[in-house]
């Protein structure tokens, strides 16, 4: 089938008509839903709202009141304190936090292979990030074995390139076919003509390749 | 490709709380966010529940919508996330499957099994690429226009569609017409 006869086909499904009165009355019945939720939020936090005795009505002297109400309560003082605390901790360990770029690559690698993987389930034999965009390398038909995904980062001269791959699978590294293989300890061997590298680390190779090299659901 | 100057004004309008200027913006769109809810849902009750979600998000989101864009594309996106968020799977079946034996439709017997049968493939497509091809197959929407509404990129929304069309194509083998000989 061709993709301009399941267009027809697809076509032929008509959505059921909907009498006219039916598209008269739907405006008024979401507008009236949103005046029914507005209503039911107002009441909501009117309800919630702490009785003040502020007798003349000014809305800045109302919340003056109301700070001041809880500032008298002790146990308000020693959440604020807490709060403030658990700021100053997060704050001081904040530079310790690994690059927050790194982690989005690998949340991006990590998204793109559960979809992918999802749609072309055993076909998939590599997923490229370059400076192009993102590339996929697809087995003609549907029939690689399982193994787990590997997420590969290789820097050089000519920039950065990613990978999704796995063990058995070939990935092109600026022109050169290189080998993926991994051993079950994590490591990653590449084996391209130009290119030698093991490790599970990210280190130096060869050429001035700067390697990382990790499976993908290590990170998830 | 901005909003309409009418759509604008109406925009303006709401936004200053002037219901009946929302009310003229759903009375442009709802049957378009019908549609798609239509086709994304597969059922006429559920379809009119996400339409209505829809417009609501986008009355308590107007702010959020830049001048620059076009507000039929923000709707759409705004129906495509109802939907996919939409969780109510089992309650849907049921309707659904209730819907089809109640439903009045003017076609003959033969045509409205041919037509459940489509509507059945399209619901065992993954919601996302469902999503894609009833955007760009049904309402015509180009890749750029449905990665828009869709929150993805374009090569995604081109992958999406591949997979969805070999799975329509093996779902729906028997339904091409064979072309009639001299």
């Amino acid at each position: 089938m061709r993709d301009r006869e399941l267009n027809e086909v697809l076509k032929r499904v008509a959505v059921p008509e909907r009498g006219e009165d039916y598209w008269e009355r739907f405006p008024s019945q979401v507008a009236a839903e949103i005046k029914r939720r507005r209503q039911h939020s107002r009441a909501v936090r009117s309800a919630d709202a702490p009785v003040l005795d502020a007798a003349d009505g000014s809305s800045m002297w109302s919340w003056a009141s109301a700070f001041l109400a809880l500032v008298r309560k002790p146990a308000f003082v020693l959440t604020v304190a807490a709060v403030c605390l658990a700021l100053g901790f997060v704050l001081g360990s904040w530079k310790g936090l690994p690059a927050p770029g790194k982690d989005s690559q690998l949340a991006e690698a990590r998204e793109y292979f559960h979809e992918l993987e999802a749609l072309f389930p055993h076909q998939l034999q590599a997923i490229v990030f370059d400076q192009q965009g993102t590339h996929l390398v697809l087995a003609p038909e549907p029939n690689l074995p399982a193994s787990p995904p590997l997420y590969l980062k290789v820097c050089g001269p000519k920039g950065c390139q990613r990978f999704v791959t796995f063990s058995g699978q070939q990935i092109r590294v600026n022109g050169d076919v290189c080998d993926v293989l991994a051993e079950g300890r994590g490591g990653v061997l590449l084996v391209g003509r130009q290119l030698l590298w093991a490790g599970a680390q990210s280190s130096e190779a060869r050429g001035g390749y700067r390697i990382e090299a990790q499976t993908l659901e290590a990170h998830l | 490709m901005v909003a309409t100057g009418d759509d604008r004004r109406r925009i303006v309008e709401s936004q200053n709380g002037d219901h009946g200027a929302f009310e003229a913006l759903i009375k442009q769109y709802q049957r378009m966010i019908h549609s798609l809810c239509y086709r994304m849902s597969g059922s006429l009750a559920d379809a009119e529940d996400l339409a209505q979600e829809t417009f609501i998000h986008a009355y308590q989101h107007l702010d959020g919508f830049r001048a620059d864009a076009r507000f039929s594309s923000w709707l759409y996106r705004i129906a495509v996330n109802q939907c996919l968020n939409w969780r109510k799977r089992t309650q849907r079946l049921d309707r659904l499957h209730q819907e089809w034996g109640e439903q009045d439709r003017a076609p003959s017997g033969a045509d409205t099994g041919r037509a459940q049968q489509i509507q059945d493939a399209l619901l065992k497509l993954p919601p996302k690429q469902r999503a894609a091809v009833i955007l760009t197959t049904y309402d015509g929407l180009s890749h750029a226009e449905a990665a828009a509404a869709l929150g993805c990129s374009e090569t995604t929304v081109s992958w999406r569609l591949f997979a969805a069309r070999g799975k329509l194509k093996r779902l729906l083998k028997d339904h091409v017409k064979p072309k009639a000989t001299p």
